[in-house]
């Protein structure tokens, strides 16, 4: 797939492909980060040193195939990473609609959703036609009805974008985490979420609690308009280019933890990623559900570092980070390195 | 420390209480979860029982379908035969210890009852019912919130995370240790 990017302002060489640096969402906007309810309208372009993102919702990058691929092979394994519960049957549909659309928006080139007949063959549904360059997809189906589709709504589309998706349930004032594909969770457990609320799934984090951050995000949710569509970005450190860092496979990727402090500069500027989410919040229009999507993006340290003012704003909040925050960030063992290999880089 | 109170616990999870029944309820279905075996009452039994009748005396005009079950699935069998013809105004109390409770609010929860609709009396709460969410085994015991217990499924030592899920009842139970284990520097 051919992509083309503003220039960035790194030279020479980088481990990841181009418009992985030039597109990284950079996530400290300040000199030190605590946690915030953090949530602007989505579209807004944010410049970086490097290039910009933030104009797309559904975002699609040099990793599109590897990552579709990786989420197909997690579900093959564990298909508890996918959930929908029988109530979320019209959220479903409403939310591949909707990643469709943002698709085609984002990439109108490669992605295209047509309306052939507002009614339908049966004289209900409207069909469409939605065609996936980068995947070979060109198919016509009708709104509603399962049979027209090779698999069920959100699965399909969860093959199709590079973001993890929940569906929010409103019920009583309340929000319930009823549906969604979910393969490359930052240690959290999707499968065994499924159907809490809102407040419940966000239970184990401290600090957030006390400082009224989730309960003014529910505020907030539970407000959204049809169609309203807002953002807001999360960090952490991931050692390795490892999407799944879901409790599942803790066994796999907790030794990383101890094994990164023992490397030298060159080895854990290579492993040694800064991960940032981009989270979206969507109110779906027919269902009223709430679309919350997670796109993952990192960047390993080496390539980092060469963005000047990436180097030092990230070396900053990394050391000034309070305990309990990087300890629940699962960093604390290696932060303070990773804060000095920051710091003074370039080490030769 | 994460404070319970915003957890996925409920408070009678971790401390047992018995809560109020719905003066609004016109017809309340009762499920007492007794334990009690072939060899007659046991204590929890004699607890549950108590607050039953607890419960009957203070339903006033309310219809009344009370269930003495010996165990949780005879509890839950006896609840989702009552909602087949459960109407607006159907209340759901459940007596008996925290891990019946959680089994009994799940088999709730799937078949589509809201939180206010649901009440709970619990009696003890020091035995748990713990997910593994690296093999999927349960494994059942007196342990305490951030405790360790030892998986029955892939034997590894699980921390007891203060968080339930509402479609199992189940605790979340991950490695305790996972750091500790060797590891190799990828190539």
């Amino acid at each position: 797939m051919t992509i083309t990017h503003p220039p960035t302002a790194t030279d020479g060489a980088t481990i990841s492909a181009p418009d992985l640096v030039a597109g990284f969402p950079f996530p400290f906007p300040n000199e030190i980060y605590r946690y915030s309810t953090n949530v602007e309208p989505a579209r807004g372009a944010v410049p970086t040193p490097a290039g910009q993102w933030g104009t797309a919702v559904v975002d699609v990058d040099s990793e599109y195939g590897a990552e579709l691929a990786e989420r197909a092979a997690i579900l093959e394994r564990d298909p508890s990473r996918s959930a929908v519960l029988p109530h979320m049957d019209v959220a479903a549909w409403d939310a591949m609609l909707c990643l469709m659309r943002e698709l085609a928006l984002s990439r109108p080139e490669s992605f295209g959703l047509e309306l052939l007949d507002p009614t339908g063959p049966g004289g209900a549904r409207p069909s469409y036609r939605w065609r996936n360059d980068l995947l070979a997809i060109d198919h016509v189906f009708t709104l509603g009805d399962a049979t027209s589709l090779p698999a069920p709504p959100l699965a399909w589309i969860a093959g199709q974008v590079q973001e993890d998706i929940v569906l929010l349930d409103q019920r009583d004032g309340v929000l319930h985490g009823d549906a969604g594909v979910v393969t490359f969770a930052a240690d959290w457990s999707f499968g065994f979420d499924v159907g809490m609320t809102f407040l419940e799934i966000h239970g184990p984090v401290p600090r957030i609690h006390a400082e009224g951050v989730i309960t003014r995000a529910h505020e907030f949710l539970l407000n959204l308009q049809p169609n309203e569509t807002y953002r807001r970005t999360n960090w952490t450190l991931t050692i390795g280019r490892r999407l799944d860092v879901s409790t599942e496979l803790y066994p796999e990727w907790g030794p990383d933890r101890e094994m990164v402090q023992t490397l030298d500069d060159d080895a854990f500027g290579r492993l040694v990623h800064l991960r940032t989410e981009v989270q979206h919040l969507i109110r779906l229009p027919e269902s009223g559900a709430v679309m919350f999507l997670i796109r993952s993006y990192m960047l390993p340290f080496a390539d980092l570092a060469r963005v000047e003012p990436w180097r030092a704003r990230a070396a900053h909040v990394i050391a000034e980070l309070p305990e309990d925050m990087a300890d629940y960030k699962g960093i604390a063992k290696y932060r303070h390195r990773a804060a000095a290999w920051l710091r003074e880089f370039p080490h030769h | 420390m994460v404070s319970l109170s915003q957890t996925s616990l409920p408070t009678w999870a971790h401390t047992p209480q018995v809560e109020p029944v719905d003066p609004t309820g016109r017809v309340h279905t009762l499920v007492g979860v007794t334990g009690d075996g072939a060899e007659g009452d046991s204590p929890t039994g004699t607890a549950v029982r108590e607050v039953v009748a607890g419960w009957q005396a203070a339903s006033g005009s309310a219809t009344l379908h009370v269930h003495l079950c010996a165990d949780v699935a005879a509890g839950i069998a006896a609840l989702e035969a009552d909602l087949v013809s459960a109407r607006v105004g159907h209340r759901v109390l459940v007596a008996g210890t925290a891990d019946a409770c959680l089994a009994v609010r799940a088999a709730a929860v799937r078949a589509g009852l809201a939180d206010d609709e649901l009440r709970f009396g619990v009696v003890a709460a020091d035995v748990r019912t713990v997910w593994c969410v690296h093999c999927s085994a349960t494994t059942a015991a007196a342990v305490g919130l951030d405790e360790d217990l030892t998986c029955s499924g892939c034997a590894r030592t699980l921390v007891v995370y203060p968080h339930v899920s509402r479609r199992t009842g189940h605790h979340l139970g991950f490695m305790v240790d996972a750091e500790d284990q060797p590891w190799e520097v990828p190539a």
